[in-house]
């Protein structure tokens, strides 16, 4: 038995060094290159403590070095990056991985791209660059597997953070760390018929409103209106309206602290029927001819015009003019817009070529790659932006994107005062909107569905929300 | 009336039998329907129909009976989909030298396990068997770090070779050694016999049965692995057979049924091949007390 | 004696070498680690912390119910596999008509892929299943099972389903192992039909029923793969077993909680597999 004992602490021993040198750097990356690698690293033993600042150095210039770069989805804008930063860095080669998956295998190849990462990522090992819109960035901070950009960003004096939405820079923070920078970021806002609200004569503050103001002052202008013009707020469903109005009273149902959940109340089930109350009673719909509001979601100036002007040339006398407002959002430490970042970039904490691969995030936010018209979302990059808009400001117009239907061929014009207006929004933006849905507000949507289906009663489904929170809060 | 009595009770089984196969049959007659049919069947799993909004409630349509038969499901999985088949044979590759190498050194570790007296006997055993007990989960960031130190990364070797030295098929050969009695060893033995000589005349034939029932054990193990590949194997033509039926959404559920049909086939040829081979083998070699 | 014990020990060695080279590599350093894990606080780096992760984990209220969750299942679906299974063995035992056919379908839900069983799961168990459609066909309301109290009951059929074939085999061949003339003796001596399988069954199938026992075990907990397909990481707390805590805890990058709750488990199970290994080898003190 003894033996047995001494044998396994022996293997253990063994395993454990050797584990901890896997710890310190992935040395198959920079073997892949078969270059001139001697085995020689950049100093890299302060990634054992993490919460040193430090700066990274410059990237080296005539080692070869070889960046991972891990995407689920293949994206063009990464790939023509590559292109051009190996271009620049003979000795550097950037390593795209993505997944090749179709709508058909999409979920499992998600969860396998969730494994994979992980598991690689608390061996020590896992890419340098790592797209994180599909993986729980909240844990990979808290087992601290992502290097803090901020530090980072503060140490060097080539990243110019005032060129950039510092809004933005200030929304994405967890717990003051920086451990993920987008390439982009859409906004969202409510999309009103400027012409309506004009005539109602109601005045509101859309600065800090909550969804229940909202619904008050929608429903006092659209007071008498016809039937295509009563509704207040369209393009919503009703159980994704729950969630909204649950997280606005989001101590009422959730203690974090104490890990209960209070679903099985009055609260929750008048929350339950007050929703359902203003889908049957046609204040809110999920598809409304003409509705006072709508939510939209803003890609890039080009959408935000086209979502502008579009109201403009409706036919049948339904042509009216639109104007952007802020969503409703009551969360005192936001206020203001809200906004959702794209392609977010995480830099992997034991990265032996973390110089390098900080260099090419600087190089996929720099005025060079950001400055392409072709990019998804608002570009990260302000001067990129400011540059983009005043090309469109210059050109007049734009065309609408729509091959058939009413739109087809129309033109709509462009001046500095929509350029203006969208500026506001964009600076304005602070509120940040979680990629993924959390857990709680999946399983609260998930539930509600069978009460506005109506196949469920409100108590029942409160309990489910209830039991299934309960087990989340309590792991 | 002893007759009766086997006919009554070959009724009841086989009655039982058939609620058993169900699923069985199930995938198979659906796997002669259109993707349309299948479509109108199967709509409404994971749906909550509007019924407030007026839409008309409504059920899964269980059916056995295509309206149709096709095989449309079969051409688009075979002609269609090359990665089906692709990874149909790197299934079979990957399972076939698990196997054999399984049953090598598995029944030699038995035999010590089984036969042989020295000291820790016991515990190493119960070391083989707690290894069997750890959920996956636990040991996949060592196994990941062993698996690249080693360099087997993203290579079938990362999942044949732990295959191979699984506690499974120690544990199950041991169990059927247990069975042979010393006085056939001891006979031997007088005789001058060595170690090897013994496991290889003596103990091999007689624990036949045992190695078949572990190879079909083993096939159907190993065939449905699908946790080991997702992570090992990062790239999708070389993952097995599995893991392309191991979830089935909506857009995937037209060909869903003759993949499932044709990715059992090989196992159902394999249960009627030894199934009759592994119980009989055990009559015909009668072991005596 | 000791000269032929000392003789063993070689051969031991010789014939346990190649497993044991793999085990080790594959299982023993992967199994140690992995119990290394849970008493530090990080996988790669990180400091010794003793029994903490322990205590978080015996601390969580979705742990503890998880285990006695799976408690609950195992401890009622495991008897109940392996006295329909051995009852079966029985049967199929017997001089019955189309004995290998039988045999075959029995054994055949084990090939079925995961896939086709979540399949027929939700066609069965769905809000819009066959089963709601017989409710309201007697006017009753529909249930949704995998929601309700009776989902572990869902569970415990399907595992039965799947894992009875399994069982079935080795029992077939644990009870054709048994030498027919003990069975021939007791008929002489006039012993009754409970009499001998007390007697001679039981005591002859202690190495399969041991081999039985675990692989069932082991079986239960790999119903999860199914469940969680269908109703996905946080099921309706009566089917919330450890299975999801440890695999939340996987997902969320937690090693630490997820090494503590699997040795908790083991050492669980463990304390189950010395009483069975000490029971066998009073049957093995009985063949030497």
């Amino acid at each position: 038995m003894k033996k047995i004992m001494l044998t396994i602490l022996a293997t253990v021993f063994v395993f454990t060094i050797s584990a901890c040198k896997a710890g310190n750097g992935n040395l198959n990356h920079v073997a892949d290159t078969g270059g001139v690698n001697t085995g020689q690293q950049p100093t890299e033993h302060s990634a054992s403590e993490p919460d040193q600042p430090k700066g990274l150095g410059a990237p080296s210039t005539t080692k070869q070095k070889t960046v991972v770069f891990s995407t689920f989805f293949p994206s063009d804008y990464f790939k023509e990056a590559k292109k051009k930063y190996e271009a620049k860095h003979p000795n550097i080669t950037i390593d795209l991985r993505s997944v090749e998956t179709d709508n058909a295998h999409l979920e499992e190849n998600l969860e396998k791209f969730a494994k994979t990462t992980g598991t690689a990522m608390l061996s020590g090992q896992g890419p340098d660059l790592i797209e994180m819109d599909q993986l729980p960035s909240g844990d990979y901070v808290k087992q601290k597997l992502l290097a803090n950009l901020g530090e980072i960003i503060d140490q060097d004096p080539d990243f110019k953070k005032e060129q950039y939405f510092t809004n933005i820079l200030e929304g994405i923070k967890v717990n003051g760390g920086m451990y993920g920078l987008p390439i982009g970021f859409f906004i969202y806002g409510l999309m009103g018929n400027e012409d309506a609200i004009q005539k109602s004569g109601v005045t509101f503050d859309d600065s800090h409103w909550s969804w229940e103001q909202f619904i008050a002052t929608a429903q006092a202008m659209t007071q008498g209106a016809d039937k295509d013009h009563q509704y207040a707020l369209g393009g919503s469903m009703p159980e994704y309206m729950t969630v909204q109005f649950v997280n606005e009273r989001y101590a009422t149902f959730v203690n974090q602290e104490q890990k209960n959940a209070n679903f099985v109340s009055g609260d929750f089930t008048d929350l339950l029927q007050q929703v359902k109350t203003l889908f049957d009673k046609k204040v809110v719909s999920t598809e409304a001819r003409f509705p006072l509001f709508k939510t939209v979601q803003v890609n890039s100036p080009v959408d935000y015009i086209r979502e502008l002007r579009m109201s403009e040339f409706l036919s049948g006398g339904n042509a009216h003019t639109s104007k952007l407002y802020l969503s409703p959002n009551a969360d005192p430490q936001h206020p203001g817009g809200s906004f959702r970042t794209y392609q977010t970039i995480g830099l992997n904490e034991r990265s032996s070529v973390k110089a390098e691969a900080w260099d090419f995030m600087k190089f996929l936010l720099s005025d060079e790659m950001q400055g392409k018209p072709d990019g998804a979302g608002f570009p990260l990059n302000k001067t990129s932006y400011a540059k983009k808009a005043q090309a469109l400001v210059q050109k007049g117009s734009i065309e609408s994107d729509q091959p058939i239907g009413p739109m087809k061929g129309k033109s709509f014009k462009i001046t500095q005062q929509d350029i203006d207006d969208l500026d506001k929004f964009l600076d304005g933006a602070t509120y940040p909107l979680q990629f993924k849905p959390s857990k709680i507000d999946e399983i609260i949507a998930a539930e509600a569905q069978a009460f506005f289906a109506g196949q469920k009663s409100a108590d029942e489904v409160a309990k489910l929300i209830q039991n299934r929170v309960t087990t989340y809060l309590n792991e | 009336m002893v007759l009766l009595r086997k006919a009554a009770w070959t009724a009841v089984m086989s009655m039982i039998a058939l609620a058993m196969l169900l699923p069985i049959l199930f995938t198979f007659a659906n796997s002669f329907m259109t993707e349309r049919e299948i479509d109108h069947n199967y709509r409404l799993i994971g749906r909550m129909v509007n019924v407030a909004a007026g839409e008309k409630n409504g059920f899964i349509n269980l059916k056995l009976i295509p309206d149709w038969v096709s095989l449309s499901q079969y051409g688009e999985v075979l002609v269609r989909k090359p990665l089906f088949l692709h990874m149909f044979w790197n299934s079979v590759f990957m399972v076939v030298p698990i196997i054999v190498g399984q049953v090598v050194a598995a029944s030699l570790a038995a035999y010590a396990f089984a036969k042989l007296r020295f000291r820790g006997r016991e515990k190493l055993f119960l070391v083989y068997l707690m290894t069997m007990l750890m959920p996956f989960q636990v040991t996949l960031v060592p196994n990941y770090i062993i698996a690249n130190k080693l360099g087997l990364m993203n290579s079938t070797s990362a999942i044949i070779l732990p295959g191979i030295f699984s506690a499974f098929g120690v544990f199950m050969l041991r169990q059927f050694m247990l069975y042979i009695p010393y006085s056939y060893l001891e006979a031997a033995k007088m005789d001058g016999a060595g170690q090897l000589r013994i496991f290889c005349s003596i103990m091999l034939p007689l624990i036949k049965p045992g190695m078949a029932a572990l190879t079909v054990l083993l096939f159907v193990d190993n065939w449905n692995m699908v946790e080991q590949p997702l992570v090992f194997l990062e790239d999708a033509f070389r993952q097995p057979l599995s893991l392309y039926l191991s979830r089935i959404n909506e857009e995937a559920r037209g060909v869903a049924f003759a993949a499932s049909a044709l990715y059992m086939a090989p196992m159902v040829l394999l249960f009627l091949y030894a199934e009759s081979y592994f119980i009989e083998g055990i009559q015909l070699s009668g072991i005596k007390g | 004696m000791s000269r032929l014990q000392r003789k063993d020990w070689t051969a031991a060695v010789l014939f346990l070498a190649p497993s044991l080279i793999g085990f080790s590599v594959f299982y023993l350093i992967p199994f140690a680690a992995g119990l290394l894990y849970s008493f530090r606080n990080s996988t790669i780096g990180g400091a010794f912390v003793g029994f903490d992760n322990y205590e978080a984990v015996l601390s969580s209220g979705s742990f503890r119910k998880a285990a006695a969750n799976t408690l609950l299942f195992t401890g009622v679906s495991v008897p109940l596999i392996i006295a329909l299974s051995l009852c079966f063995a029985h049967l199929l035992n017997r001089r019955l008509f189309i004995r290998n056919w039988l045999q075959t379908a029995f054994v055949l839900p084990l090939v079925v892929p995961v896939a086709s069983i979540v399949m027929m799961w939700q066609v069965l168990f769905d809000w819009n299943g066959t089963l709601n459609m017989w409710l309201q066909h007697w006017h009753m309301g529909r249930i949704d099972w995998m929601k309700s109290g009776g989902s572990m009951a869902v569970l415990t059929v399907v595992y039965i389903w799947k894992n009875i074939g399994y069982n079935i085999i080795l029992f077939l061949a644990g009870l054709q192992s048994i030498p027919k003339d003990y069975y021939e003796t007791a008929d002489i001596e006039g012993a009754s039909g409970l009499h001998k399988w007390l007697h001679i069954t039981s005591v002859y199938l202690t190495p399969t029923m041991f081999f039985v026992v675990l692989m069932s075990i082991i079986n239960s907990f790999k119903v999860f793969r199914e469940t969680y397909l269908i109703a996905g990481d946080y099921p309706h707390d009566r089917i919330y077993m450890l299975q999801h805590y440890m695999n939340n805890m996987f997902m969320s990058l937690d090693v630490q909680k997820l090494t503590a709750a699997a040795a908790l488990m083991v050492a669980g199970i463990l304390l189950f597999v010395s009483v069975m290994l000490m029971t066998e080898r009073r049957f093995r003190s009985f063949m030497e």
